[in-house]
């Protein structure tokens, strides 16, 4: 009783106190810090992303990926590709690349495709990226010369720090922000004859 | 008189406590860092919009330059200008955040004749929703378009007359997250503007690119019919 006294009594101890209140300030001070690093390696990542896109994008333009070396195209190679290319750009390639990431190749013949905007408002995107985070690869035709392609490529980034969690999800059940890179080309594999002419009516 | 006294004199108190000091730091510094937190958030998506902007203006002229003929649906051997401006919605969708609504495409086809002024020789313009993109040819009201000087110099394109030209330009208003009513209620500089004078930006800049170019594989402005 009399040390309990002397630790919250009016005239009690009061050595410590500072240490005690740096410890409770500096917890919402850590947070705060993390919660901004992350937004800024999300921001670095998804420039990096994005970039890997365009350049397999352009692979499967030109005919360079071996992923077209095939009758089908193997979507997993794509995936690879993007993973590997981020490897280049960064010493740190992205956390669980390959399960993390999603991509699909529309060929477009005629018509013309339903896309939503969001993760869950379009049978294109919700066939590919389920609420629960599972991927699927949505397979696709051989892209055949002059075909219009639209390929999107979708990367989770697990979101670590606990206040980013709530602010940054993008729908997940497990907290992700969601990185979506598309990009809409003619296809130009080599040819006789050079150009294309008037395919898509 | 005597409760003025009394404040002073705890007002003396207080200044002179060094108690808690560590709490009173942090209350100072935990705006700025949550200025900084948004700005790092806000920064992200100005980003990540400016990227996309970009990317869709030089993909759609990349897509056109590449046809021969054009319409609106792609009738009897042309290309449908629909199914290439639809290409603008997946390209532009950035996470679960974007909204295409507000998102404009004017796509232009040119001729220079030898007059040097430039003939718009047709407009397709986009029409969106909130998750569509689609484009259809401009009847009337047609816009003007402004080449850069070095594309219509007959001195530095070779037929200049004959050339077809391309224009695409993709704007989009961007919305920021940040309270710009309260950083308009702020004053900066000398002259006492708003703030919003000065950080236009950041209440719904219009980001705007445009992409210039050639037909590929046709000589003269490609056919819109």
């Amino acid at each position: 009783m009399r040390s309990l006294r002397r630790l919250f009594g009016k005239s009690g101890c009061r050595s410590g106190a500072v240490s005690i209140e740096t410890a409770i300030v500096i917890v919402p001070f850590l947070f705060l810090t993390l919660m901004t690093l992350e937004v800024i390696l999300i921001e670095f990542y998804q420039a990096i992303f994005a970039k890997c896109v365009q350049d397999t994008a352009r692979q499967i333009r030109t005919g360079q990926s071996t992923s077209l070396s095939t009758t089908t195209l193997e979507l997993n190679q794509l995936v690879t590709s993007i993973c590997n290319d981020t490897g280049n750009y960064s010493s740190l390639p992205l956390p669980s690349c390959s399960g993390r990431t999603a991509v699909i190749v529309n060929v477009i013949s005629s018509g013309i495709p339903a896309y939503s905007s969001g993760i869950s408002g379009g049978a294109l995107v919700a066939s590919s990226l389920q609420a629960n985070g599972t991927v699927t690869n949505v397979a696709s035709a051989y892209p055949g010369a002059c075909n219009l392609i639209v390929f999107q490529a979708f990367y989770r980034w697990p979101i670590l720090v606990p206040g980013n969690q709530i602010f940054l999800n993008s729908g997940f059940t497990s907290p992700s922000y969601l990185f979506a890179s598309a990009s809409a080309f003619q296809d130009e594999p080599p040819q006789s004859g050079g150009q294309c002419t008037g395919l898509y009516n | 008189m005597h409760g003025a006294l009394q404040l002073i004199r705890v007002g003396r108190t207080l200044w002179h406590c060094r108690r808690a000091t560590a709490g009173l730091e942090f209350a100072l510094v935990l705006p700025v860092m949550l200025a900084v937190y948004a700005g790092a958030i806000e920064l992200n998506n100005f980003m990540n919009v400016y990227l996309r902007v970009n990317q869709t203006a030089f993909e759609i002229e990349d897509l056109v330059g590449r046809q021969t003929a054009l319409s609106n649906t792609g009738t009897s051997g042309t290309t449908s200008m629909a199914t290439l401006c639809s290409f603008a919605a997946p390209i532009f969708r950035s996470g679960s955040s974007s909204n295409l609504t507000n998102l404009s495409i004017k796509i232009f086809g040119a001729t220079v004749p030898s007059s040097g002024t430039t003939t718009v020789q047709w407009e397709a313009t986009a029409t969106t929703t909130s998750t569509t993109v689609t484009c259809a040819k401009k009847t009337s009201g047609l816009d003007a378009l402004t080449l850069p000087a070095a594309m219509t110099d007959p001195t530095q394109t070779p037929g200049t007359t004959s050339v077809g030209h391309i224009a695409v330009i993709v704007s989009y208003p961007y919305a920021t997250i940040l309270p710009v009513t309260l950083l308009n209620s702020l004053k900066v500089g000398n002259s006492g503007t708003s703030i919003s004078g000065a950080l236009a930006a950041l209440n719904g800049v219009s980001i705007s690119t445009t992409v210039y170019g050639v037909p590929r594989y046709i000589v003269g402005s490609i056919p819109y019919s």
